[in-house]
């Protein structure tokens, strides 16, 4: 990596309690000891199923969650534990983009006041009427015209609201977005437009991109580097090329080989897992993985594999990974 | 007369299901709009037949037609025929149509979180189906139950039987799901998005518990869904929906490799697949789909997405092709470029 990274993620936890009338306190580990860096106008996709914290991961990033444990660096500064009001400033610097456009967008409000918010709020533009220009100049850059500003979001198909939640993330020209699922509730043909759509306003405003889905499909065309999580954890970090061309942890391969391929003669290889994630709320001895794992060895169940750097540019936390040959 | 204009089962018996000529109309608050637009199709024992499209292109309400879910609701008026085993679901009363829903035809659903009902033990659900459509006393009923669980796949089905559906996580309640549907050994699954809501791990065990039962029982399966990768994977036959009507429909095979309607070439460029190199920019259809109940497009419905579109165009297309149909004026060799555009053959 030559340029200097932007996002340094350290040894993050979240913790969250569970407290329950009936019985002790429970606590879960949603993110458990991640360490990343992220360059300055890199897309680092992170990908994982649902519950493996993906999602609390970027919202401790971005600091909609505070983190038990660690510190994410942004810039050099350490955001972990900033207090509300010092972090105003920096809000312009980092901004989400979220999974539903149905959800995320004020139901009573045109789109032009959506987006004017963030002006008003972060004291940008004199009056009313440049902000409205400032705003006519926000949806051009998403490709909407001018008068979707009158619009209601009740008014716009899946892909429109999309473009207005990118919008209004772009608003204040941040340096990095984080975006949740982005394209998961679009239909096919719509989600092209907005990975592409992505892609260039990242190459025209130089974007810093963490781009989170479960769709290792989609993360392939929008990443240059990935990180694999499980239950919690980082379980391989890699360049997007090498990964697809070679994953080394049996859960990334287990996700590549369960991805349904357009093609009725793919070669279609058989790792199908058994049984589900474990709870994280008692996650498995040793590696998370060796319940589940089609090459697990007793000690993958009693000794925990370090999240350890492999080859060039890659880390892995596995005790026999799939460069290796199979252990006896 | 030759029918030109469906896609038929490949055998020669008569098939278990055919539909001609179905179309559902909505008529909501005065004004009417054609969801299903005369849309034929059939299926044979053992086989799979996907519908594939965008929301809003009609494959949902085509599935609840069969199984007859919105025929009481009176905003929606069904014609045509839906021939199932030799009679005609569209004229049987709800009492009859009650006997055949769940003991031959079965339907499951994208969400088995909200299908379930979540204050009722799984086992009870499941027994309720058996003891509505078979003279099973109580202990067989439980038996029956536990051996459906064991089945697809739910790990100690035995004390498993007892618990509520929210003790179950997403994957084990589709499976009960369809535990439950295979409960009268169905001859027909509807299934609706079945793994659209699951994990792709799951999804994979899910779609192989349902190959493996149409192997094993012959049980001929309608899967409706919107990916193309679960459709390659699994399909026999394929039918594209658009804006309510069948507009390309084959062999899996031929669909895929030979694309005739520039809308199923489009969403094939569209994907970004695991498999495929990454390009500075993906193929993508410009605008979105028509929502029905604004009215539909004059001419061909697709004709304000589409790159091809020309004179023709403002003429509604008729259905063409013997097996392997599409709706389209596109002369021959244009349509044959299509497989190039999609990606599928080299340029």
């Amino acid at each position: 990596m030559s340029a200097p990274a932007l996002v340094q993620v350290d040894g993050l936890k979240k913790v969250f309690a569970s407290r329950s009338p009936f019985g002790r306190a429970r606590r879960v580990y949603a993110v458990d000891d991640v360490s990343f860096d992220v360059a300055a106008g890199e897309t680092f996709g992170l990908v994982g199923e649902s519950g493996c914290g993906k999602s609390t991961l970027a919202r401790c990033i971005v600091r909609l969650l505070e983190p038990s444990e660690g510190a994410v660096r942004f810039d050099g500064t350490d955001i972990a534990h900033a207090s509300m009001r010092s972090l105003r400033p920096l809000r312009r610097d980092i901004q989400l983009v979220f999974q539903d456009p149905f959800a995320s967008l004020n139901p009573r409000k045109r789109v032009g006041a959506i987006l004017e918010e963030a002006f008003r709020l972060h004291g940008i533009g004199a009056d009313r009427a440049e902000r409205r220009k400032r705003v006519a100049e926000l949806l051009g850059k998403v490709g909407l015209a001018p008068s979707f500003a009158e619009r209601l979001p009740s008014e716009l198909s899946g892909g429109q609201r999309q473009r207005v939640g990118i919008a209004r993330a772009l608003a204040l020209n941040p340096r990095l977005v984080v975006a949740d699922e982005p394209v998961s509730a679009l239909d096919v043909s719509v989600q092209a437009e907005i990975l592409n759509l992505l892609k260039d306003l990242q190459a025209e405003l130089g974007l810093t991109m963490i781009f989170i889905s479960h769709d290792l499909g989609v993360i392939r065309h929008v990443s240059d580097r990935i990180g694999v999580m499980y239950l919690g954890k980082l379980v391989e970090l890699a360049p997007a090329d090498a990964f697809y061309e070679m994953p080394l942890h049996p859960y990334s391969d287990a996700l590549l080989s369960a991805i349904p391929l357009p093609d009725p003669d793919a070669q279609r290889r058989n790792v199908v897992l058994e049984g589900d994630v474990p709870s994280p709320l008692a996650p498995p001895s040793g590696c998370r993985f060796h319940t589940r794992c089609p090459r697990a060895q007793s000690r993958c169940a009693s000794e925990e594999p370090q999240f350890r750097p492999y080859g060039q540019d890659r880390k892995v936390a596995c005790h026999y990974p799939l460069d290796q040959p199979e252990p006896a | 007369m030759a029918q030109a204009e469906t896609i038929d089962a490949p055998t020669q018996t008569s098939p278990l299901l055919d539909v001609r000529g179905l179309s559902v109309t909505l008529t909501r608050e005065g004004s009417a709009a054609a969801l299903v637009d005369d849309v034929s199709f059939s299926l044979a024992a053992g086989e799979i037949l996907c519908i594939v499209g965008e929301s809003g292109c009609g494959k949902t309400v085509t599935a609840r037609s069969i199984i007859g879910l919105n025929r009481t609701d009176p905003r929606f008026t069904l014609g045509g025929r839906i021939d199932f085993d030799g009679t005609d679901l569209l004229s049987l009363s709800e009492t009859q149509m009650r006997g055949v829903r769940g003991a031959k035809i079965a339907m499951i659903f994208q969400d088995p979180m909200t299908s379930l009902n979540p204050l009722h033990r799984i086992g009870a659900q499941i027994g309720e189906v058996l003891r509505n459509h078979t003279d099973l006393g109580s202990r067989a009923i439980r038996e029956r139950t536990i051996e459906l669980l064991a089945q697809v796949g739910i790990p100690y089905p035995g004390s498993r039987i007892d618990d509520y559906p929210h003790q179950f996580s997403g994957g084990m309640r589709q499976r009960a799901m369809i535990a439950l549907a295979l409960a009268c050994s169905p001859s027909l699954l509807i299934a609706d998005e079945p793994t659209t809501a699951l994990d792709v791990t799951t999804q994979k065990q899910i779609l192989s518990l349902i190959d493996g039962l149409r192997h094993q029982y012959g049980m001929a399966v309608v899967l409706i869904t919107h990916d193309l990768g679960v459709v390659a994977g699994i399909a026999d036959r394929v039918m594209v929906m658009y804006a309510g009507q069948c507009v390309e429909a084959g062999a899996v095979r031929d669909v895929f490799r030979a694309p005739q309607h520039p809308y199923t070439a489009g969403l094939l460029a569209s994907i970004p697949a695991a498999n495929r190199v990454r390009t500075p920019r993906l193929p993508s259809i410009k605008g979105a789909p028509p929502v029905l109940t604004e009215g539909r497009p004059a001419g061909c419905a697709f004709r304000p997405r589409c790159e091809h579109a020309f004179g023709a165009c403002v003429e509604r297309p008729g259905l063409e092709g013997v097996d392997h149909l599409h709706r389209c004026w596109l002369p021959e060799a244009a349509r044959a470029h299509l497989a190039v555009e999609a990606g599928r053959v080299p340029a």
